[in-house]
């Protein structure tokens, strides 16, 4: 028996019957037959002969399984490609089988242009589709008037009926060869398995070039079922097809059911002719299963193969026990073994390797023998899983040794993955792991070493480009400074990493943000309007690492933060990890709290009201925010006397939002003072904080800002432009180096203001503890400071953490806020503590060197103009001055009498002056209508438009054809708009002879 | 030049301080209309024209690809139309070169020019220079002129009587030609009092900013003979560009020009250009550049001298008035050529020459003279 006289006989029996119902096309066995008979004649015409290879590259549809039986009909072997992969991999696999021919459908033909130069084995192309090109043989034609002779298979039952290419655990994919037999004995243990019956009818949407969609179709054929084809799987549609065509049973994979279990839609069907369904390809959470037989009353049928085994080694009984969570029993024909790593049978519930025995073990790899004799051991393929059995032979799945991911059925090798992003330039190493998702399965998590600066959207650009789409990572981490666990060879430990998850890994040399800060800092950060009118206590419980208990008490404007609980009326617990995430808002509160991460109890509107209670938290060691402050602040010190020579001027500055205020830049004979607060400005320059800031960094031109609107201008405009030479460029506070107690006493005496220590004498010591703690004394007398290390005769003693002084020293802690709340401890004369607040100027955290700047890279603004005026000519003059008058003019060609709106000097057509006017409209027709909308403001540029913007063709009265006016519609009228509607001018109360005098057209009605 | 190329008509708007009354597509259908009266030509796709060469600047349009504004005036409706973004003659070597490839049989050439649209045409000619090199120092082409005026004063001995000669002489000419703009007759005196410039080039040293459009019909030698009479061929061209950069130029040397004209006279065949023409157009956008481009053509090769024994009036040069009497600087060697055709034509009215029988002009562009081409007309 071949595949070929196993369909003949089946044809023989059920001829009348539906073999395939594609959309609207019921294809008959008879018919079926008749058409592979006809293609499979047509291929030996063409030269094709017993055991070529050709391939098959057109998603599901009856020339999918046509071109299937035609090919093993003939001897030859049906080589499916798999739909999803990109040009590289089609052409890897074309070059690695060397077959002759290629089936084609035409969606894929960009595939083919990247890669026909490329495929030097490739002879001869067949292409499916509508309008085939020239230089390919038409699939249409070959099968529309041919020869159907019946075309009897002369296989023998080990010759190869199949090649289908599935990737290794060493990342290239292999061909797989399936014999005649392999697939006749799969077959015969599923529909055994399956118990099916005569005339079922099952649905198929698995793409054809899998194993699994392409034994379901064999399988059929058996017992004489109706297969409902369809394209690919479509969650809209399923519902509806499964009453329409009363469908028995299907074959999916788990991510399918977790779809259908989401879709509403099938309340409205009648599934009763329902009986059971299959799940392969992925293990099913137990979850689903037991949602999905509960919601649709039928059974999951879960089973296990490979392509290595043909398809379906392992499988529920449809009837009789079935064990959740397991994959089966073997089928019929096949035998499963656990075997340990010395070949020898594991005892019940000991786990050991999946290997496969029976008639469906594949015949091996194609041209790789070394990898043949390494999967298949006495006969047996060994699969790589671990699993065991239990008691009663059902086997279960413990882990892969393989580290294959398998995401939603199609199984995706790391090590593939892994090398296309190692051949980045910026990228080091990369590690891919799967990661348990509900939808999917799995999903793709890549680890990152960078080579270089690079962002997640590069590497998923990158990713998109290189690999199919199912390949592509969910989850990337870049990591920053940490390698990857690794065994003591260096080989990375793929076990460990998923451990780590999918969050982003701290960084060792970043901010160490901990929550004892975020509470530390909270009263500088207090927002005046956040809090105002709120009085409440706000108990905050942060759970492990780093964590502890903390109160916010919000009274009369004012915000203290105690260490401990005290009576508060909302209590929020969180981890210590999220609460860091949530200030850091790298996630949502709101998230944290609909998924349980974060509890509240008490009364939550509190809490609603408390998120605008400060301003954002800055990490320590991040890049100080750029301020409008510090840009005035700047601004003297970076003069360009060049840009100011020969100015004087006031220059006021308002601006608006968060962090703004009013300045003026006051500008006389070379001088420039910056003063708070606007002092007779010639020229004003409203704008919000954030703009300015923009300004300022150049990130927004201030031209565009101005054009848009965003930048007003008031009083003399001329000044302003001069203003932009005024000051060399603006640089943003460079990120601070970790400040450190003995660096803010070290420069302390640098740091002396004369005015501060004026008439005092006396010896401050400073008792700081915890880590980069110590103690020191700081003795000023007659003016001048000595900073000494130890305590030495101290007249006032300050005791405070470390963390906590060097908080107060950068204005994050207010230090009376610290003695008040007992962090900060004075022993001694409390009143010398607080004249020694005025001792110092403010103290500069240490910059972290800022980078060399680029200094051949130069860009130059300029803005080019020069005035222009423009003259109308006599024509458009006419034209334009008639809409003065609410006239709507159009000028006639003399020689073919073509009417031109608006009015131009020629008739392009005729070439010849149009001179004679006419008066249309002003109503009209509208006939033709053009929207677009517009992102505004605009990403880029920043420009604001309004939008959306319609453009229309009015066909005014007395004008024919295309003879139409092409002006603005109202856009309100948009949405009601249509081709024919009367519609007429909204004229400009002030007409200036301008096209804008007509404001817009607008419907009648 | 294997296969001859003729200039079948020949059209010229009056140029004027400012065509306040017409935009720049007006002021091209007045070059379009009579260049189809006199050849009775049309556009249909077998017989007629099927390719415009347009001369256009963005700059002084204020327009991006401003050509592509004006298709209809230009006839280049569904048509072919190329765009000559140089100084206009080179469109005459853009319609020879595509006669010859034996890809069109007649070309229709229009230029136009609207100085007054923009408020400088100094701001205009200083984009013209680069943003980090040559603009920060200000630059323009007034600018470039006076550097080269000077240049060539200390080279070559050219005085200030002898830049107003030439003055004087052109409105002279001017006065005979009734398309160009009201010049009043000037004395020296006049000229050297005007207001300096760019020294030591004075206000009337300069040309003046003018609006006008210009225009003419080439064809192959077989459909010349059919569209007009007497055809006047193209029997040489020749043009060649120097350095952008003028720091490595020396811009007293005439280096282009004479490379350019080289190449012209040896496509013409002719060994001596002394005495070889009746009548020579060279665009003298300043004073200065009569004599300067005369010796680079050859033609004068004592230098300034040539003004003072009466070369001007003996080689019969700027009959038209030149550039000095106004044309805008984008049509200057366009409208020289027109110039040149009108007199073998015979059509040169007062300012006819009688029997000329060959012609030269001259066309300039970018900066202190960086581009300059030769064109050489004979009539048969």
């Amino acid at each position: 028996m071949n595949l070929g006289n196993y369909l003949d006989q089946a044809v023989k029996k059920y001829g009348d019957k539906y073999y395939l119902r594609y959309f609207d096309e019921d294809i008959t066995y008879n018919e079926f037959s008749n058409r592979v008979n006809i293609l499979a004649n047509a291929l030996l015409k063409m030269g094709f002969k017993k055991g070529d290879f050709i391939h098959v590259l057109v998603q599901n549809s009856p020339e999918t399984l046509v071109a299937y039986f035609a090919i093993i009909k003939i001897g030859a072997v049906a080589g499916p490609i798999n739909g999803w992969w990109q040009a590289a991999e089609v052409q890897y696999l074309l070059n690695d089988s060397q077959g002759r021919g290629l089936i084609i459908e035409d969606q894929y033909l960009g595939i083919l242009d990247k890669i026909k130069n490329n495929v030097p084995h490739l002879e001869k192309i067949i292409e499916v589709g509508q309008n085939p090109r020239a230089e390919h043989t038409s699939f249409a034609e070959l099968t529309a008037q041919g020869d159907n002779t019946p075309v009897v298979c002369e296989a023998d039952p080990d010759d190869t009926a199949y090649i289908f290419y599935t990737s290794g655990t060493t990342g290239n994919p292999k061909g797989v060869l399936l014999s005649h037999k392999n697939v006749l004995a799969d077959v015969d243990g599923v529909n055994r398995a399956l118990e099916t019956d005569e005339g079922m009818t099952i649905l198929i949407f698995l793409p054809l070039f899998h194993v699994n969609a392409m034994l379901s179709c064999t399988s059929s054929i058996q017992n004489g079922h109706t297969i409902v084809l369809r394209r690919a799987f479509s969650a809209s549609e399923f519902w509806e097809v499964v009453d329409r065509y009363k469908v028995n049973f299907w074959s999916a994979v788990p991510a399918v059911y977790q779809i259908l279990l989401k879709d509403p839609g099938r309340q409205q069907y009648d599934l009763s002719s329902l009986q059971f369904g299959v799940c392969g390809a992925a293990p099913l959470t137990r979850e689903t299963m037991e949602e999905f037989e509960k919601t649709f009353n039928i059974p999951i049928v879960e089973g296990y193969g490979l392509t290595e085994a043909t398809c379906v080694s392992t499988i529920n009984p449809r009837s009789g026990t079935r064990k959740v969570g397991s994959i089966g029993l073997a089928l019929p024909g096949q035998e499963v073994k656990i075997l340990d790593e010395q070949g020898n049978e594991c005892p019940p519930m000991i786990p050991g390797e999946i290997c496969i025995g029976g008639a469906v073990v594949m015949k091996g790899y194609f041209n790789r023998p070394e990898a043949t004799a390494e999967a298949i051991v006495d006969g047996f393929l060994h699969t790589g899983d671990v699993g065991y059995k239990d008691e009663d032979g059902y086997i279960f799945i413990v882990d892969r040794i393989k580290d294959m991911i398998i995401r939603g059925g199609e199984n995706i090798y790391p090590k593939e993955i892994d090398n296309v992003l190692a051949s980045h330039p910026k990228i080091a190493e990369a590690a891919t792991v799967g990661v348990p998702d509900k939808t999917m399965g799995e999903e793709v998590q890549v680890f990152v070493i960078p080579a270089d600066d690079i962002t997640e959207e590069e590497i998923l650009a990158y990713c998109k480009e290189k690999l199919a789409a199912f390949k592509v990572p969910k989850y990337i981490t870049i990591l920053e400074d940490e390698d990857f666990p690794r065994s003591p060879v260096g080989k990375v430990l793929k076990k460990d990493l998923r451990k780590w998850g999918t969050g982003p890994r701290a960084s060792k040399k970043g901010p160490q943000v901990s929550v004892e800060d975020i509470f530390g800092t909270m009263e500088s950060r207090v927002n005046p309007d956040g809090v105002a009118g709120i009085t409440a206590n706000y108990g905050y419980i942060i759970t492990g690492e780093g964590g502890g208990e903390w109160t916010v008490s919000v009274k009369d404007g004012k915000v203290k933060v105690l260490s401990g609980l005290h009576e508060p009326n909302v209590t929020t617990t969180v981890s210590a990890k999220d609460w860091i995430a949530i200030t850091l808002k790298k996630l949502d509160g709101m998230t944290a709290f609909t998924s349980g991460r974060l509890k509240v109890e008490g009364d939550m509107g509190l809490l609603t009201k408390a998120t605008v209670f400060f301003k954002p938290y800055q990490p320590p060691a991040a890049a100080p925010e750029v301020t409008v402050e510090d840009i005035f602040g700047t601004m003297e010190g970076r003069v360009n006397p060049d840009g100011v020579a020969g100015i004087t001027a006031n220059y006021g500055y308002i601006i608006t939002g968060t962090g703004g205020g009013e300045w003026t830049v006051s500008v006389k004979d070379g001088v420039v003072k910056v003063l708070s607060g606007l002092h007779e400005p010639n020229v004003t320059t409203t704008v919000s904080a954030k703009d300015w800031i923009a300004i300022t960094l150049k990130k927004l031109d201030g031209m565009t800002a101005f054009t848009s609107g965003r930048l007003k201008v008031e009083g003399d405009m001329g000044l302003l432009t001069k203003a932009t030479g005024f000051f060399k460029p603006y640089k943003p506070p460079a990120p601070v180096k970790e400040v450190t107690v003995d660096d803010i006493f070290g420069t302390m005496e640098s740091r002396v203001n004369p005015e501060g220590v004026k008439g005092i004498t006396a010896n401050y010591g400073y008792a700081i503890t915890g880590t980069g703690g110590g103690e020191w004394t700081v003795s000023v007398k007659d003016g001048v400071v000595k900073v000494l290390k130890g305590l030495h005769d101290p007249a006032v003693t300050t005791t405070v953490s470390a963390k906590d002084w060097i908080a107060i020293t950068l204005g994050k802690l207010d230090g009376m806020t610290a003695f008040t709340s007992g962090r900060l401890k004075v022993e001694g004369d409390m009143g010398l503590l607080t004249k020694a607040t005025k001792f110092f100027k403010k103290y500069q955290p240490p910059t972290a060197g800022q980078a060399e700047e680029q200094e051949e890279l130069l860009v130059k603004k300029q803005v080019l103009s020069i005035n222009q005026k423009f003259s109308s000519g006599p024509i458009m003059g006419k034209f334009l001055n008639a809409l003065k008058e609410k006239k709507i003019l159009a000028n006639k060609c003399p020689s073919c009498g073509r009417l031109q709106l608006p009015a131009r000097e020629v008739c392009a057509e005729c070439r010849v002056r149009a001179d004679q006017w006419v008066e249309v409209g002003p109503l009209g027709v509208l006939t033709i209508l053009d929207v677009a909308y517009y992102a505004s403001p605009d990403p880029l540029t920043g420009d604001v438009r309004e939008t959306p913007y319609c453009a229309c063709h009015v066909l005014l009265d007395g004008c024919k054809g295309h003879e139409t006016l092409w002006h603005e519609l109202n856009p309100d009228d948009i949405g009601r708009a249509k081709r024919g509607m009367r519609v007429k001018p909204v004229w400009n109360p002030k007409r200036i002879g301008a096209i804008t005098d007509i404001l817009y057209f607008e419907l009648t009605e | 030049m294997s296969r001859r190329v003729g200039i079948c008509a020949v059209a010229q708007s009056t140029y004027e301080r400012e065509k306040w009354y017409e935009r720049f597509q007006g002021m091209c259908l007045e070059i379009l209309e009579p260049l189809l009266e006199q050849t009775g030509l049309d556009f249909a796709e077998d017989t007629g024209i099927n390719m415009t060469v347009s001369v256009s600047d963005d700059v002084f349009d204020a327009r991006t690809i401003s050509d592509n504004g004006m298709t209809d005036v230009l006839g280049g409706h569904l048509r072919c139309e190329e765009k000559i973004a140089q100084e206009g003659i080179q469109a005459v070597y853009y319609g020879l070169a595509a006669i010859l490839s034996g890809h069109q049989d007649v070309v229709l050439i229009i230029g136009h020019c609207k100085e007054s649209q923009g408020e400088s045409r100094n701001q205009a000619t200083h984009l013209a220079f680069d943003p980090f090199y040559t603009r920060p120092v200000g630059l323009d082409f007034l600018a470039a002129a006076g550097l080269q005026a000077r240049a060539y004063q200390k080279a070559k001995g050219l005085t200030d009587d002898q830049m107003a000669q030439v003055v004087v002489r052109c409105r002279e000419k001017a006065a005979k030609n009734p398309l160009t703009q009201d010049l009043a007759p000037i004395t020296a005196q006049d000229v050297k009092n005007s207001p300096l410039l760019a020294d030591p080039i004075r206000q009337l040293h300069t040309y003046p900013i003018s609006d006008g459009s210009v225009g003419m019909i080439l064809a192959s030698e077989e459909r010349a003979k059919k569209i007009c009479k007497n055809p006047i061929w193209i029997t040489g061209v020749g043009n060649c560009m120097d350095s952008f950069f003028m720091g490595d130029r020396d811009i007293a040397s005439n280096f282009a020009l004479k490379k350019a004209a080289q190449k012209a006279y040896k496509r013409a065949g002719i060994d001596n250009p002394n005495g070889a023409f009746d009548v020579i157009e060279v665009s003298d956008q300043y004073a200065y550049q009569q004599p300067m481009w005369m010796e680079g053509l050859g033609l004068a090769d004592s230098g300034p001298d040539w003004l003072d024994r009466g070369g001007p009036d003996k080689d019969r040069v700027n009959l038209s008035g030149g550039m000095l009497a106004g044309n805008p600087l984008l049509l200057g060697g366009l409208v020289r050529a027109a110039e040149a055709a009108t007199q073998l034509m015979g059509q040169a009215g007062e300012r006819q020459v009688d029997g000329a029988k060959r012609a030269l002009a001259h066309g300039v562009m970018g900066p202190a003279g960086q581009f300059h081409s030769v064109l050489i007309l004979e009539r048969d």
